[in-house]
């Protein structure tokens, strides 16, 4: 019966895998352990039949043929990035000849056929622009009608008050919107000066200020500056 | 021109010096994959997606690292061998080799027809054997027995541990004793006192 422990080692053994002191142990154990001594002697045999099964030299591989396959598929890639870098190359030029091409059709539309402005699109906002302006007023709108409803009673002011960044930053965007429209939409600034005025009230209002909100819901509603905004929303 | 100034040729585009560095390494190269897949057809298929592979791979190569071509080489085409026999598992392996076992050479082998026979067998059974080990297990074992690399370079190699190479060594050789049971000790095989 041979031993577990020992199993692995005769193989290594054999292959010179151990070290002085595993190879005197294990030598010393088959001294001793008949099974393990025939598993050793029978182990030795296994490799004798793998050797003889070796074949003493492999065949020779046919190399000019194998190069020519190496040399043919390595080529193809030295082509294929060739290829690529050419197909680069003339997507440049396509896209240079592109471009002079869409300059030139633009340069001549607007030299030999200047555009005539359309009478429905005068006044009205660009469309590029609607989103911002809406955005804009869409803020703006609630704090104008509680003003244009503000009626004066103990402690009302203190819940109109607008903080003062949300300010500042409308003041900003009425100053952004309205370099952009004074060439587009020219119509729209006298709007803008109203809401514009109307904010800078509001940014100088104090705690406790009973004369503001009432001044600011005259100007409101003496501007029309509500139903302006409707009717610039709904156009 | 020493191997360093051959490798940055190759790696600079030079057939020439490319052609070199194979034609160094394809002998040992071809050998392994032959003793691996035991058919020439596809041994020389291995060796030319070892090249292709280390052609693709040439430029990740520094020589300036310690690292020698020759060792790097082997490493690309034990891999090779190990994905070649996995894509073809279903293929018989030891079917197309017979083209292998019939041109051993008989320097070792008795003339006895009958002797003959019977050592035949055991090489088929061997092959047979080799065959139902994992591709893995089956490159240990050619690497250690018939290429006859240390357990610590086969763990280089294969990037494992010596222990598992130790491990998966024992495992591939007592399948193979297994095997060989009733055939061995039918023959009488001459072995060397220890």
């Amino acid at each position: 019966m041979k031993c577990k422990k020992y199993e692995e080692k005769i193989i290594l053994y054999l292959y010179g895998e151990l070290n002085e002191k595993e190879r005197a142990d294990l030598l010393s154990h088959i001294k001793e352990c008949s099974g393990c001594a025939q598993d050793l002697e029978y182990t030795k045999k296994v490799f004798k039949a793998l050797d003889d099964s070796k074949e003493e030299e492999a065949p020779q591989a046919n190399w000019e043929k194998s190069w020519k396959e190496i040399r043919s598929t390595t080529k193809v890639q030295t082509r294929e990035k060739k290829s690529f870098l050419l197909t680069q190359r003339w997507a440049y030029a396509t896209a240079a000849l592109l471009v002079v091409f869409v300059l030139g059709a633009l340069i001549g539309r607007f030299w030999f056929f200047p555009v005539k402005e359309s009478p429905f699109r005068a006044g009205a906002a660009p469309t590029a622009m609607n989103p911002a302006l809406i955005e804009y007023m869409d803020d703006l709108k609630p704090i104008l009608i509680e003003y244009a409803n503000y009626t004066s009673s103990e402690g009302t002011e203190e819940t109109m008050l607008i903080d003062k960044d949300t300010l500042r930053s409308l003041l900003v965007q009425n100053l952004l919107l309205k370099d952009i429209i004074a060439k587009s939409n020219p119509s729209l600034l006298p709007l803008l000066d109203d809401l514009d005025l109307v904010l800078k009230e509001l940014s100088n209002m104090k705690r406790g200020d009973k004369q503001t909100p009432s001044m600011i819901k005259e100007l409101i509603q003496e501007r029309e500056i509500l139903f302006k905004m409707e009717i610039f929303q709904s156009m | 021109m020493n191997e360093r100034n051959v490798i940055k040729s190759a790696q600079n585009g030079d057939r020439e010096a490319l052609r070199l560095l194979f034609e160094e390494n394809r002998q040992k190269i071809f050998s392994l994959a032959y003793q691996y897949v035991k058919n020439v057809e596809d041994a020389e298929d291995i060796l030319q997606e070892t090249f292709i592979k280390a052609y693709r791979s040439l430029h990740k190569f520094n020589p300036q690292n310690n690292m020698r071509f020759s060792p790097w080489l082997y490493r690309i085409g034990i891999n090779c061998s190990i994905d070649y026999l996995r894509r073809n598992k279903q293929r018989k392996m030891h079917d197309s080799g017979s083209d292998g076992l019939d041109n051993v050479s008989s320097g070792t082998l008795s003339y006895d027809p009958e002797q003959a026979r019977s050592r035949k067998e055991i090489r088929e059974k061997i092959d047979h054997t080799l065959n139902r080990l994992s591709g893995r297990q089956k490159m240990i074992f050619i690497l250690k027995h018939y290429q006859e690399l240390t357990c610590a370079e086969i763990a280089d190699y294969l990037n494992c541990s010596e222990g598992s190479v130790k491990r998966q060594l024992f495992r591939a050789v007592s399948v193979v004793k297994k095997s060989l049971k009733g055939l061995i000790m039918e023959n009488s095989y001459e072995v060397q006192k220890i």
